[in-house]
């Protein structure tokens, strides 16, 4: 005997639209804040693999920029003397020092008032 | 349209561009975080939107399916999972007390059996059967004719009745 199942697939295909409801925290959220970019989530892998790329990159274009430069700039860029620069690079390098020599001043100053107790 | 209209639009339409991104994506976490994401786009897109004979509706679905596309490029790594498992997850969640044991083991099936069709078939299922929306409706936001959707509805509901043949086919007994 043949019989007809009684289940309208129209009728259920109808139905799954309250099956595949979105979760209500996931409503109210777009009914308080729709403007808020929602948060991504990002597996600790993705983020690994998606670094590890930017850093092979970089390390790339440092090795491959370092390499093409002619033997005399390596050797200026080696020997960098402060006659070589500009006036405006002579004067930050200048103020540096002096920098530096203030400071050493400094920690002699303490050094001394620390013997002196 | 008005930042207002588009915020009415969407609130009616999230609903269905969860569903229509769901059967995609077949995760429920990505599923409402493009569906809410869809807002942001057309809030971007907004001052070029320019009113077409579509309905507005069109452009959040095409935005939706957009980010469909760049989800996958972006994680190119994902295979579908247990789309069984999954449907079934969400069945239990949205279990309805009056519901037999049977019905709802069949609307799981059904639910996987949609997520299974082409693309074209399982987007149509979802805007036109699901969802309610008319032919030309369905017809703006797939971009296809009303021809092309009534071939597309039968090949569709003849692929889901041979792969759930026990629910919705005659059977011998």
């Amino acid at each position: 005997m043949i019989q007809k199942n009684n289940y309208n697939l129209e009728q259920d295909l109808h139905a799954l639209k309250s099956l595949l409801a979105p979760r209500s925290s996931s409503i109210a959220r777009s009914e308080v804040g729709v403007t808020i970019a929602p948060t991504y989530r990002y597996s600790y892998v993705e983020w690994f693999r998606s670094y590890s790329l930017y850093a092979m990159a970089a390390v790339l274009v440092a090795f491959f920029t370092f390499k093409g430069l002619p033997v005399s700039q390596a050797n200026d860029l080696a020997s960098l003397d402060i006659l070589s620069l500009d006036e405006g690079d002579r004067i930050a390098l200048m103020d540096f020092d002096e920098e530096l020599a203030a400071a050493d001043i400094e920690m002699q100053f303490w050094d001394l008032a620390e013997a002196n107790d | 349209m008005t930042r207002e209209e588009l915020d009415l639009l969407y609130r009616e339409q999230f609903g269905a561009l969860y569903r229509f991104v769901l059967f995609k994506v077949r995760h429920t976490q990505t599923a409402e975080d493009i569906a809410q994401t869809v807002f942001v786009r057309a809030l971007e897109a907004l001052p070029k939107y320019k009113r077409t004979e579509a309905p507005p509706s069109a452009w959040l679905f095409t935005i939706a399916r957009n980010l469909c596309i760049d989800h996958y490029k972006k994680h190119s790594s994902i295979t579908p999972g247990d789309e069984t498992g999954f449907f079934s997850e969400i069945a239990d969640l949205r279990a309805d007390a009056s519901e037999s044991a049977t019905d709802r083991e069949r609307k799981q099936a059904l639910a996987v059996a949609v997520s299974e069709l082409s693309e074209s078939e399982q987007e149509f299922v979802t805007l036109y059967h699901i969802e309610e929306k008319s032919y030309q409706e369905v017809s703006a936001i797939m971009g296809k004719s009303e021809e092309a959707l009534r071939a597309i509805n039968h090949r569709a509901k003849k692929d889901l009745k041979t792969k759930l043949k026990q629910f919705y086919d005659d059977t011998k007994e």
